[in-house]
């Protein structure tokens, strides 16, 4: 859930910047969105993993 | 009477559980992941609107105003690269212009030059910059203003490209 806050963030930062036309920064957010959802994925699958030992 | 006691019941009843959305906490969890891969597949775009924006190069050795044409502390309003982009020059003394565009980094308000206070400034927000280099003053902008690179020729003041800091 924290890591769906950050990425909501981002996202509304990511949007704030493309409306004031600083574009260069933008690969940035995407580099940074990317980041965290691959996180997000990679905890995902960890607790998948733990939870699946568990019942074993 | 009992068909119809069973019916009525049916249709008082009528939640049945196997239809139901499967929304546990695992099922949640997977709604967040997907809904962070929306989030991040959305970023696309707005990127490839910035590769596509690197392509162009702004034009160079643009004419903007004749070699004394502005008195000091005069302006005069001018479009570059392209005609949505109003941009200001500002004549700051004898020797020195200044330009920059006047989109204000807030929220795309045209700025001004507020000639008493030798400032830019934005009427929306109260946003002010430095004329010397664009710079926040005060007020909610966070970042300066695109500066037009200038050069002086004999004939007049040419704008030369944008300043990169901030756009």
């Amino acid at each position: 859930m924290a890591l769906l806050a950050v990425q909501i963030i981002l996202v509304q930062y990511m949007v704030e910047v493309y409306l004031a036309e600083h574009y260069h920064q933008l690969p940035y957010y995407a580099g940074a969105l990317g980041f965290t959802f691959i996180c997000s994925y990679i905890t995902y699958k960890f607790f998948q993993k733990t939870n699946q030992v568990r019942e074993e | 009477m009992k068909r119809l006691d069973e019916f009525l019941q049916k249709a008082a009843f009528n939640v049945r559980r196997d239809k139901e959305i499967d929304l546990n906490r695992r099922g949640f969890i997977v709604s967040s992941l997907s809904l962070m891969g929306v989030m991040f597949a959305s970023s696309f775009p707005l990127v490839a609107r910035t590769l596509h924006q690197n392509l162009e190069d702004p034009p160079k050795g643009i004419k903007i105003a004749g070699a004394d044409e502005l008195k000091v502390g005069d302006s005069k309003p001018f479009h570059y690269p392209d005609e949505h982009e109003p941009s200001l020059l500002i004549r700051i003394s004898e020797e020195e212009y200044r330009a920059y565009n006047i989109k204000c980094t807030h929220l795309q308000c045209p700025v001004y030059y507020d000639k008493p206070s030798n400032q830019m400034a934005c009427p929306c927000h109260n946003g002010y910059f430095s004329v010397e280099d664009g710079n926040v003053l005060a007020g909610p902008p966070q970042r300066p203003l695109t500066a037009v690179l200038l050069e002086k020729r004999n004939d007049g003041i040419y704008a030369m490209g944008l300043d990169g800091r901030s756009m």
